[in-house]
Formats: C-alpha cells, sequence, structure tokens
C-alpha cells in the first residue's frame, strides 16, 4: 500500500530487510519482513542452529521504524518535487536501547511497530517493537536516529 | 606452619570458586589465579576472606593486590600469620 | 589512546550477607565511597547493589587502564568513584528478554564520573533484577560506546567465553562484513582481526554465570 516509499532506500538487496509498509502516517509506521531461511548470518550463527542475530533484529527495527518513517517526514509534501535521497540524507542511527524477547528463525515473518516519540532540530526518536506472526512480543526499544535533509530537485 | 601446608590447604580454599577442578590439582606456585584458573575476579575479595578467616589474619589492601598468583597468594599468608603470632 | 572496559556482575552469585559485612565491603569501597552511600539519593538502592555497582564501574576502569598500563593490578580501593548519578526512571529494569543492546543513550542509566591516579572515566551503568552492568569511557560523550547482554544457558567458563565472542562477532559484523576473529594479546586484553589484520578497534569482554557482555569504541562515521 506505501511501498513505493521503499525506492528511497539507499540498501542493496542483500541489507534490505523490508517486505511491505502496511501503515504509515506523520506519527507511525508498521511494516513487515520474512527471514530469508537462506541469508547469509546463519550459515555462523550458530553453526547448524540457525538463529536471527539480535543485529539483524535492531536492523529490521531501525529500517522499517526509523528510517522509513524518517524518509517519510521529510519527502511528504515534497514527493511531486521529485525528491532524491542519496547517502548523506538518509537517516543515521544514533542512538539505540533494545532488549530482545523471543528468537526468531529463519523463515519467520515479523511485523514492527514503530511510535514517533519526537522529530525535532533533525533527530527523530521512535518507541518501536517487533512482533513474530503469533503476536509475540520478539523484541522492544528505543531508536534515535539524525535525518539531514534531502536533496529537492527542481 | 610450612609453605607445604599452607600450599595444600590453599587449594580448599580456590576449590569453591574453580569451575575446573582437576586443573586445581595440577597448580603450582606460579599458577595465575585468573588466567589459568578461571577464577571470576568478582571472587578474589571471597578468597582474601576466607583465608583471613581460615589463618585469623587480616589481609590489608597492599597485600591484598598482590595476591593474583598462588605463590604470592602464600607469601602474604606467611607475612601475616609471623605479624600476628 | 583508545581503549574500552565493561564489566557484568550477576546478582545470583552475589552473597548478601557477605557483602554486607564490613571485612568484605571495606576491601572493595574507599571510606567516602562508603560515605557516600548516605546520600539521600541512594535510599532506595540497596547496599549490596551500591556495593556491586561500584565494583563494576572499578573493574571497567581496570580493563580500560590495562591497555596502556600492561602492569597495572587491579586493586578496588584504589580506583575511586567521585560522583553517581541515579537512573531518571526504574532503579532497577526488568530484564525478561534474553538480550539487550545500547549505546548513545544516557538519563536511563546510573551515570558518573571515576578516578584512578591522573586518570579520570566516566560510566555508564544498569541495573537488572539479575545483573549490574557497567561501561566506561574517557569522555562523557557516550555515543561511540556500544555494549551488549546476552543470557545464556550454560554457566560453564569455555561456554561463557564461546558466546560473548559470538556475540561481539555478530555486532561487529554489522559495520565489518567479513571474517573477524578475536585474539587475546599478551597482555590479556582482545584484539578483533579482520582477515588476520588487527582492526585496531578497542572491546572489552565481561562474563558472570549466566551472562555475558561486551563493550567497544566505534564511530561508524569513520569507518565507513
Amino acid at each position: 500500500m506505501y511501498n513505493d516509499i521503499l525506492t528511497y532506500l539507499p540498501y542493496k538487496s542483500s541489507f534490505l530487510f523490508i517486505d511491505n509498509i502496511s501503515a504509515l502516517d506523520m506519527n507511525g509506521v508498521t511494516g513487515d519482513y520474512t527471514l530469508r531461511k537462506d541469508a547469509f548470518f546463519y550459515e555462523d550463527h550458530f553453526v547448524n542452529n540457525p538463529v536471527t542475530p539480535g543485529v539483524i533484529i535492531t536492523e529490521i527495527m531501525a529500517q522499517i521504524g526509523l528510517v522509513v518513517l524518517g524518509i517519510h517526514l521529510i519527502i511528504s509534501g515534497n514527493r511531486k518535487a521529485g525528491v532524491t535521497m542519496d547517502g548523506g540524507s538518509f537517516p543515521l542511527l544514533t542512538a539505540t536501547d533494545v532488549s530482545f524477547f523471543k528468537m526468531v528463525l529463519p523463515g519467520e515473518k515479523v511485523i514492527v511497530t514503530s511510535k514517533k516519540q519526537y522529530f525535532r532540530f533533525g533527530k527523530l526518536k521512535c518507541l518501536i517493537e517487533m512482533h513474530n506472526g503469533a503476536a509475540e512480543l520478539v523484541a522492544k526499544g528505543i531508536f534515535s536516529g539524525i535525518i539531514k535533509n534531502a536533496v529537492i530537485k527542481k | 606452619m610450612d609453605r607445604k601446608t599452607i600450599f595444600t590447604e590453599l587449594k580448599k580454599v580456590l576449590a569453591p570458586y574453580t569451575e575446573n577442578k582437576e586443573m586445581l590439582d595440577g597448580i603450582s606456585e606460579e599458577t595465575d589465579l585468573i588466567r589459568d584458573l578461571k577464577i571470576n575476579s568478582a571472587n578474589l575479595v571471597d578468597i582474601i576472606i576466607d583465608a583471613e578467616s581460615q589463618y585469623n589474619i587480616e589481609i590489608d589492601f597492599d597485600s591484598a593486590e598482590k595476591m593474583y598468583k598462588v605463590g604470592s597468594c602464600i607469601d602474604v599468608i606467611i607475612d601475616k600469620m609471623n605479624q600476628s603470632a | 589512546m583508545k581503549s574500552a572496559g565493561n564489566d557484568i556482575v550477576a546478582l545470583r552469585s552475589v552473597d548478601k550477607q557477605r557483602t554486607s559485612q564490613f571485612r568484605f565491603y571495606s576491601k572493595i569501597l574507599s571510606a567516602l565511597e562508603q560515605a557516600l552511600y548516605h546520600q539521600p539519593q541512594f535510599a532506595e538502592i540497596p547496599f549490596e547493589n551500591y556495593v556491586w555497582l561500584l565494583w563494576s564501574v572499578k573493574e571497567s576502569a581496570y580493563k580500560y587502564l590495562k591497555r596502556t598500563i600492561p602492569g597495572l593490578v587491579f586493586s578496588p580501593t584504589k580506583i575511586i568513584i567521585q560522583h553517581i548519578e541515579i537512573p531518571v526512571g526504574p532503579l532497577i529494569n526488568k530484564f525478561e528478554g534474553i538480550q539487550w543492546e545500547s549505546n548513545g543513550y544516557s538519563e536511563e542509566f546510573y551515570r558518573g564520573k571515576v578516578i584512578y591516579g591522573s586518570h579520570t572515566f566516566y560510566f555508564r551503568s544498569k541495573i537488572s533484577e539479575e545483573w549490574i552492568a557497567t561501561v566506561v569511557n574517557n569522555n562523557e560523550n557516550f555515543e561511540n560506546v556500544w555494549w551488549g547482554i546476552q543470557s545464556i544457558d550454560d554457566a560453564g567458563y569455555y561456554h561463557q567465553s564461546k558466546a560473548v565472542r559470538t556475540l561481539l562477532l555478530n555486532k561487529l559484523n554489522s559495520f565489518f562484513p567479513g571474517d573477524l576473529q578475536v585474539e587475546k594479546n599478551p597482555v590479556g586484553y582482545p584484539v578483533i582481526l579482520k582477515d588476520l589484520e588487527d582492526l585496531h578497534i578497542p572491546v572489552s569482554l565481561a562474563h558472570d554465570d549466566r551472562f555475558v557482555a561486551y563493550s567497544f569504541i566505534l564511530n561508524p562515521l569513520n569507518n565507513s
């Protein structure tokens, strides 16, 4: 529904952890991602016992909850003006505080919900939660990032 | 009390804090409590207190900081026992 | 020189009764630190938490210093905490999870200043029902200080050691894709190798009972 925003994301496919954005407004975002069974991080983590590493969980939460929302906040109203994002204009994660409650196995689908706490002076702070397909809480945390201005093409 | 007796008794003092009990049998005066015996540093104070109780001595800060090898533990214990005798 | 220092104390393995004995805590706390506990801000903090909080700060500072002073011997009463602020929010966090990680936040932590001789450090600590964890830095800005904690099933030494390395390397892999290794240098502190080359990232590892913890200093902007 809101997936056109994904074209603004500066990630390559192996490091893009968003399948769908199902809700998006100025105050929050919801999206999901299904962990690929052949993802590079399962090889070593752990041998014969693949579990999604916490850093990947954090990355999924940040991409959906902070990056997508951050980009939406910058470009809304400017979409028609032709906004382009480059390496310097996407949100940069500056602070995180995340607790993990459940493991995520290869092939599982996770749903990320983010609520904006504030967006001031280019700094975005969100409370982000991740649930699994059984609606169990997987992880929860506070994420902050700095958003530099996007370049608006005339 | 001689050095050898203290050495044997010290093994008993260290035992509750070492995971690797077999390793305790093979210790020498050069054995490092943390590095070799894998004793958690948070237990060093326990070991000092246990040694104090065992020999009825008091181990001050300056002596306590020397007690990171089996041999230096024995040195401190003998030293303090001589002081209190 | 940039360094790193952290520590974790598992509260399950703490002997509360022993901690409250003068002959025990006086080997960890200086007279001034003992007096500091009687300030009103600590009224709701149990004494054993106070003692082990300070212990973890001292141990973290010791690890930080050990990189620059290889011959240093840990002497808790010589590393002195000068100032402690308690968190805005709960004094004890619930840790129902399996893992926790953070960088950059401040007001939610215990925080303060610690000195050893002419060296000054700053610390951030977090207390849960099960553990006390600390990280130190030589600067009051913790934006580039990364730390994490994980609970593990097996408290055996070799398992702890393996688990903490996996946890750290996974985190570092998100900044440095490729083959990373943790090696101990002769002084005893860990170094991170990528394709057998030293990355010169100061890291610190800790474990106690069923908990493992890492910390490292990294400015992602300088490394990307």
